[in-house]
Formats: C-alpha cells, sequence, structure tokens
C-alpha cells in the first residue's frame, strides 16, 4: 500500500472509511513510522486547536500577521462577489385600472421622496463641511501645543547643557546665585512642560496624534545593489529592492527578492558605521507561492549611518547580493 | 481575538460570506496560529521558515475558503493545508539541493507523501531490531510475527518496529488499551511456543 495521504488520515479519525480501506489503512499504520508519526501530527493539531497548546511570544504572532496582510494578494483583499440572485421571468398578465392609481400614487411618493433626499443630502453635507473645518482647527492647535513643547524641551536641554558645562569647566567655581538661578530656570521650564503635556484637549473633532515616540526619517542608498534591481544611484525613497517605511521609532525594511539568483538561504546582517554587527538574521530561499519579499523591522535605532548586507548562501559558496546604507535621523 | 473554546464555525460562516472577512481572518489567524507553529516545529522546519509556511497557510485558506463546506471538521480541513504546503517546501528544499532549479509544485497529498520517505516494509523498518537480536533471530521472528492474526500482528509490530507504548497503540488502532495489553500478552505466549526456548525472554 502507498502512504496514507492526509485526506485518508482525516477520514479515518473521523471514522468515515469504509470498513476494508480502514484495515488496509491500519496495516499500513503498523508497518510505516511515517503515517503513524503523521497520524499522531494530526492528533496533536486537533488537541492544540482545542486549546492545548503551549505558545510563544506575542510579537512573533504579530509580526507573522502584519506580514501576511502584506503578502495577501491585492485582488483577494476585496470581499467575494455577491451571486446574483437567478429571477424568474416575468409573467404578463391583464393590468387594471387600479393598477395604473396605485402606480400614479407610486411615483408621486417617489419623486416627494427624492425632493426630500436632496434636501437632506444638502443639510448633511454642510454639517460634514462644518466638521471638517473644525477638524482642520483642531489639528492646527495640537501642532501649535507641539511646536512650543519642542521648543521648551530645547531651551530645557540647552539650561542642562550649560549647566553640565559650567561643572565641567569649573566645578568648584561655580557661584550659588548663579547655580540658583539656572535651577529655577530648569523648574520653570520644567513646570511649563508638564503644563503643555497637560493641555486639555479642544473639545470636538477625534483626537488625532497622541503622546509617543517620535517619527525618524529613513534613507537607504545602494552601494552594492542587488543585481539588477535599483535605479541609477541616488537615495532611495521607495521603489527599489529596498523599501523603507517610515513608523514611530522603528524601521521596517520590506526587501524585494523577486528578480534575483535563487540561493539556497539569505542572510541579513544590519552593521553599525564601524562594521559591528547590531543585528542578523536568516530565511530560506525562495518562498513556494513566488518570492514576496521578506521584511525586517528593527526597533530602537538611533541616529546615525548603518550598513545593511544581503547574502545569498549556497552550499559552497556565498555571494554578496547587495549593500545598503542606512541613513536614520529625527525630523527638524 | 476569538477566545479559545468559542464556536469556530461563525467566524468561519463570516469569512465565507463576506461580512466582516478582515476581522473573521484575523480572528483564524490568532487562534491557529500557535497549533500551527508546533506543528511545523514538529516536522523539522526552523522557527523562521515556521513564520513563511504559516503565512503560505493563511494565504491558501483566504483564497480557498470557499470550497470548505463544512463536510469535514474545520481544524482537519486546516491540518490538511499545512501538511500540503510543509510537503511543497520539503520538495523545494530537496530540488534547491539537488539542482539549484524551481520545481513544478502541481501535484499535491495523495501522492505527496511519498516525496516525505522511501517505501517501509517490515524488513525495512527492522534494522534496529536486527542490531539488537542479530539477523537470524530477527528473521525468524519476523516471519513469526506474520503468522499472527491481523489485529495482535499489527499491535506487535507497533510494539517492536516502531517501539510505541501501549497508550499509543491503542489510538492508532482505535482500540481500547486494555485490549492491546491482552494482545501483546497473548501473542508473547505464541511467540514464545512457536520459537522456542531461544525467545524464552523474549518480551513485549
Amino acid at each position: 500500500m502507498d502512504h496514507a495521504g492526509t485526506k485518508r488520515l482525516i477520514a479515518y479519525r473521523e471514522g468515515t472509511l469504509p470498513e476494508a480501506e480502514r484495515e488496509a489503512l491500519q496495516e499500513h499504520l503498523s508497518l510505516c513510522p511515517r503515517c503513524t508519526g503523521l497520524l499522531r501530527d494530526l492528533r496533536d493539531f486537533e488537541a492544540a486547536a482545542a486549546g492545548a497548546v503551549e505558545t510563544g511570544p506575542e510579537p512573533l504572532r504579530q509580526e507573522a500577521w502584519e506580514s501576511l496582510v502584506r503578502r495577501l494578494p491585492r485582488e483577494t483583499k476585496t470581499p467575494p462577489a455577491v451571486r446574483p440572485v437567478p429571477t424568474l421571468p416575468a409573467r404578463r398578465q391583464p393590468v387594471a385600472s387600479w393598477v395604473y392609481a396605485v402606480a400614479a400614487a407610486l411615483l408621486l411618493a417617489a419623486v416627494g421622496f427624492s425632493i426630500w433626499s436632496a434636501v437632506m443630502v444638502r443639510q448633511e453635507r454642510r454639517r460634514l463641511a462644518d466638521l471638517e473645518q473644525r477638524l482642520e482647527e483642531r489639528e492646527s492647535a495640537l501642532a501649535e501645543v507641539q511646536r512650543a513643547l519642542a521648543e521648551s524641551e530645547r531651551q530645557l536641554q540647552a539650561a542642562l547643557g550649560r549647566i553640565q558645562g559650567l561643572q565641567k569647566d569649573q566645578p568648584d567655581t561655580l557661584p550659588d546665585t548663579r547655580e540658583t538661578e539656572l535651577e529655577a530656570r530648569i523648574a520653570e521650564l520644567t513646570a511649563d512642560l508638564e503644563k503643555l503635556r497637560r493641555t486639555p484637549r479642544t473639545p470636538g473633532g477625534p483626537d488625532r496624534i497622541t503622546a509617543g515616540p517620535r517619527q525618524i526619517d529613513l534613507s537607504v542608498a545602494p552601494r552594492f545593489a542587488l543585481r539588477g534591481q535599483e535605479p541609477g544611484g541616488g537615495v532611495l525613497r521607495g521603489g527599489g529592492a529596498v523599501n523603507p517605511v517610515r513608523q514611530a521609532d522603528r524601521v521596517t525594511l520590506a526587501v524585494d527578492l523577486s528578480d534575483h539568483p535563487v540561493h539556497a538561504e539569505y542572510r541579513f546582517e544590519l552593521m553599525d558605521e564601524n562594521g559591528k554587527v547590531l543585528w542578523a538574521g536568516r530565511r530560506p530561499g525562495k518562498s513556494l507561492l513566488g518570492d514576496a519579499g521578506t521584511t525586517l523591522s528593527v526597533s530602537g535605532l538611533a541616529p546615525g549611518s548603518y550598513r545593511l548586507r544581503i547574502e545569498g548562501l549556497g552550499p559552497d559558496r556565498t555571494e554578496l547580493l547587495g549593500e545598503y546604507l542606512l541613513e536614520v535621523q529625527t525630523p527638524k | 481575538m476569538s477566545r479559545q473554546g468559542e464556536p469556530i464555525e461563525p467566524v468561519i460562516q463570516r469569512l465565507r460570506d463576506g461580512t466582516g472577512r478582515e476581522e473573521s481572518f484575523r480572528t483564524l489567524f490568532d487562534r491557529f496560529y500557535w497549533p500551527l507553529f508546533r506543528f511545523f516545529e514538529r516536522r523539522g522546519f526552523p522557527p523562521e521558515e515556521c513564520q513563511d509556511l504559516i503565512q503560505e497557510t493563511f494565504i491558501r485558506v483566504y483564497r480557498g475558503i470557499e470550497a470548505f463546506r463544512g463536510e469535514s471538521r474545520w481544524e482537519h480541513w486546516l491540518f490538511r493545508i499545512a501538511a500540503n504546503t510543509a510537503i511543497k517546501a520539503l520538495r523545494h528544499r530537496a530540488a534547491v539541493k539537488r539542482a539549484g532549479q524551481e520545481v513544478p509544485l502541481e501535484e499535491e497529498d495523495e501522492g505527496g507523501l511519498q516525496a516525505m520517505a522511501a517505501g517501509e516494509s517490515a524488513r525495512g523498518t527492522a534494522e534496529p531490531l536486527r542490531q539488537l537480536l542479530g539477523k537470524e533471530r530477527t528473521d525468524l521472528l519476523i516471519v513469526a510475527i506474520e503468522g499472527l492474526p491481523a489485529q495482535m500482528r499489527r499491535c506487535v509490530r507497533l510494539r517492536v518496529l516502531q517501539d510505541l507504548d501501549y497508550d499509543e497503540i491503542a489510538e492508532i488502532l482505535q482500540l481500547a488499551p486494555s485490549t492491546v495489553k491482552v494482545q501483546l500478552f497473548k501473542a508473547r505466549k505464541r511467540l514464545q511456543m512457536e520459537l522456542g526456548s531461544s525467545f524464552a525472554d523474549f518480551d513485549l
């Protein structure tokens, strides 16, 4: 007997195999560790699906979900089309005069409804315009608060810098009055900062900006581009083999490997400007559903220069496929 | 996220008829991510490859959910997709190793498991036993096992050739553990009688 096949093993578990087939399968199972192994995997999967499963780190699942959403082909994202319900052919019947009366009444009702709808639509549009205007006002007010917050922070940093400078240069000779003055200024600025942070939200309109880490700017420039994939030099901001995605305090690089020689495995290395490897990872060769690329997600990168190396690994050789310069900076 | 134990059928129904499709899909993903991860892990894939295979499994689910009509259990349908995904990955890996070239991926499932292993037989799986008992005694034992009644023979093979315990044998053959125990007890008596003094210490 050939190996059982998942379909037959499932039917066996569900008890839907005919007796003769069941006997033959049991005979095969008694001889074939491979098929008993798969049957035990099926049993374990049932138990895991029912909740008896050892879970792992949550970020792993979240990462897989985000990657999956990116990989879902666009055309499958739309919901399935609703199948049209077949209509029965209309039967011709003699038309009575009362039917005309009812039709006229319906027509009048329809005209009335249209006029009412038009008025309602106009009102709704006006309301929408008002809401949009309020939203804009709210956004500009928030931007103003943020600017003020940034300015206070800058002043605070400057004051701290001055104190540190003074302490470094003349640690023992700093006059008490100057120190007191600076400390008072710091307290003042800190209070301002706290006040700004606690600024109540303007009523109306959704809260569009939440407190959180700063955005970072990222640019990627090829040093050695993936073969045949990069436009001629210059700084890439999307559209090349390595597409940077800006997120709050997090760099995500979508690497497109779709047009490159096949390798058994790929190695990715992220280095700082001194060549120290900060992060390294591997992924297997081309995916089975065509290669939609791979995604590297690195958080907590400080502003500075980094290098991303991409290598193809074969059984007996390693090929440098691409090397990219990453410039991470906080926006001015 | 759907709670564990909550019926999955309504979620699948919503995914099938397109109402709250993305949300239902996320619910399924969350609920079956770790079961799939453990399955691929047990099949010998490293963690990063497990991630890829889970994604491929769910892409197939998303594309093929229309074909699931509830005739079999949902987790069995999902398991079949996952097993096929694993087979494809193993074939692909083997092909890359062989020739550095892509392989056609059409044929699946029924013949699929054959790609995972060469054919097995009592003689093929008896190699560890042969090392333990010696060639002559092993061959004698195998011939004697083949002469046992069907159910007894299967129990003995799973015990001797696959080294499984009573509970596992019972689960695989869909028998009560007490039945397996009785079958193996009887088998030992018969084999000792048939094979004589050289198997006096033979145990099952």
